[in-house]
């Protein structure tokens, strides 16, 4: 069955922390990290896209796997209040 | 001592003091000077030109054979009996085969030029090549056609000799003005005394490898001056000119065409490429197995079915690709076998000996040509990355045009002086405009730095990017469509 190009959105957006973890470190991608709101990114991912089971196993693990990259990439996690 | 810039006295006698040097020497004498002797179709000077396997490109070349000789195959018969207007015209003057970088059209200009020649239908050959710098100008281009013309039609010799002596540097001139006094002119002489009504006479000039041309106005020029001239002379003269699909190139073509009759031949996958790349590789590996000095060690059933089926796929068309490999594999200082391990990518070449350099030196010459380099690059770049993290999806621009916060459009823009490597288009399984590579050895050449050099492309920096992206997106300007998301699919 062919892969829709919404498929193809959902999923690089998903592959969030694939690409952090093989990105180099810059200060464009530090600050765009200090930035980020986790939860406003899960919402926005809820309330703009329709799940069917399996995606949303995978957003479900989404969370747990962005703040295991932080845990080991930010050494000091405190400081990124927005988290 | 520093001298400054000759004043308009001395210069002009200069060419005064030239010119009659040019008039003690004889006609031919200066042509000769001028021609590039390597750019002839059957003087190529280098050391494995490109030629047509037996048998091979059987279907392409009967169909050019068929223009020059204004025979029409059953193909176009058939075409123009359901609509005469989009039937090949087999009296076009000028043909145009176009195709991607290492289809392999010049061994297929080569070939053409062979038989009309035994076939008394050739009147001229120029070849060029980016690497010779006496074949990627237009400059030596009519004294090659004249001097051959001169040869093929002995009685245009005296004409040719009496307007080069006439204007000793005439051979300096425009090329508009060469082609004129020194081909068309002489040519219209002959035309004029009936020679051209006889039943047949060499009237095929082929000009292959136009984009390879380092002037990219030269090539539409040129274009464009053959339209009108043959439009003009109403000379019995066929052009084929062969060239990747450069978006100049092709402008100039469509310009013209409303000029002369034009008819245009593009070397695709309807000419079944992938089947004459199988039988060149069954051949080759047959003579490998016979003659190379290490062949008692392989066993007859090398190569298996799966590492033929996985050349060809690699080779994606590319006669250019099929026949390095082969050259590679047969090379006397190690065992095929272990060769063709190294081109499948099962081994690491050994000795830095890489089995492409001269596809990657094609690679290197189109990219070097393109303009906003960087931006390229980019593109390429992120589409590589997108395409590695998603299992090879598509990747539709769009996506590629947000994380580079580029303009709608943008893309196909910018790849489009690629389109011989490469083309946007639209997915018809997805709906999307994506990037369809012609080679698929040449995003193996991107993502090779040893190959690729100054184009590699550097994989972190960009996860990096589209990291930032992703990142910025739900506090984004709404730069993101809504789809619905079904995993099932993607099984």
């Amino acid at each position: 069955m062919p892969i829709s190009s919404g498929d193809q959105w959902w999923l690089q957006l998903m592959n969030l922390v694939q690409h952090l973890e093989h990105s180099i470190w810059t200060l464009e991608l530090e600050h765009a990290l200090k930035v980020f709101s986790l939860s406003t990114y899960l919402n926005w991912f809820d309330y703009d896209y329709e799940f069917d089971d399996e995606a949303e196993r995978l957003f479900c693990h989404f969370p747990e796997k962005f703040l295991h990259y932080l845990e080991q990439k930010v050494s000091n996690l405190c400081s990124q209040t927005k988290f | 001592m520093q001298q400054g810039p000759p004043s308009r006295v001395s210069s002009s006698v200069e060419l005064c003091a030239a010119v009659e040097t040019h008039e003690h020497r004889k006609g031919i004498e200066l042509l000769m000077e001028a021609v590039s002797p390597n750019a002839f179709y059957d003087s190529d000077n280098r050391a494995d030109p490109p030629k047509c396997h037996e048998n091979t490109r059987v279907a392409v070349i009967t169909k050019i054979m068929n223009w020059v000789t204004s025979t029409m195959d059953t193909d176009a018969f058939m075409l123009w009996l359901c609509s005469p207007a989009d039937a090949p015209k087999t009296d076009a003057s000028i043909l145009w085969l176009y195709g991607p970088a290492g289809a392999g059209k010049t061994a297929i200009a080569r070939k053409v030029a062979e038989l009309c020649e035994a076939q008394r239908l050739l009147l001229a050959s120029f070849l060029f090549f980016r690497s010779d710098p006496r074949r990627n100008t237009m400059t030596p281009l009519v004294a090659n056609i004249a001097y051959c013309i001169t040869r093929v039609i002995p009685s245009t010799n005296e004409p040719i000799k009496i307007a080069i002596e006439a204007d000793p540097l005439i051979l300096t001139y425009s090329i508009e003005v060469q082609l004129t006094k020194l081909v068309f002119e002489p040519l219209r002489l002959l035309a004029d005394q009936g020679y051209f009504s006889s039943e047949k006479f060499p009237q095929l000039i082929v000009v292959d490898g136009l984009d390879e041309c380092l002037d990219k106005s030269a090539q539409t020029n040129l274009i464009q001056f053959l339209a009108s001239s043959m439009a003009r002379n109403q000379l019995p003269l066929k052009f084929l000119i062969v060239s990747r699909p450069e978006v100049h190139i092709k402008s100039a073509v469509t310009l013209a065409s409303e000029q002369t009759t034009f008819s245009y031949l593009e070397l695709n996958n309807d000419f079944l490429p992938d089947e004459d790349i199988r039988r060149f590789l069954t051949d080759k590996f047959r003579e490998i197995k016979m003659c190379h000095p290490f062949c008692s060690g392989i066993p007859s059933f090398w190569p298996s079915k799966q590492q033929m089926d996985e050349l060809i796929c690699k080779a994606s068309g590319q006669f250019i690709y099929a026949s390095l490999a082969v050259r590679f594999i047969n090379s006397a200082c190690d065992s095929p076998m272990r060769q063709l391990d190294i081109i499948l990518g099962l081994r690491p070449p050994i000795n830095h000996d890489l089995p492409f350099a001269e596809l990657d030196a094609l690679y290197t010459f189109i990219l070097s040509g393109t303009k906003n380099l960087e931006s390229v690059l980019d593109i390429l770049a992120v589409n590589s990355v997108l395409q590695e993290s998603s299992d090879h999806l598509p990747v539709p621009v769009k996506m590629i045009e947000y994380v580079l916060c580029l303009e709608d459009g943008d893309v196909s823009i910018y790849l489009s002086p690629l389109n011989s490597l490469l083309e946007v288009s639209e997915d018809d399984d997805h709906d999307v405009d994506i990037i369809f590579f012609h080679h698929t050895s040449f995003t193996d050449f991107l993502s090779n730095p040893e190959r690729s050099k100054d184009y590699y492309i550097d994989a972190p920096k960009y996860h990096s990017l589209i990291a930032q992206w992703i990142l910025k997106m739900p506090t984004g300007n709404g730069m993101y469509p809504q789809y619905s998301v079904n995993l099932a699919s993607f099984g």
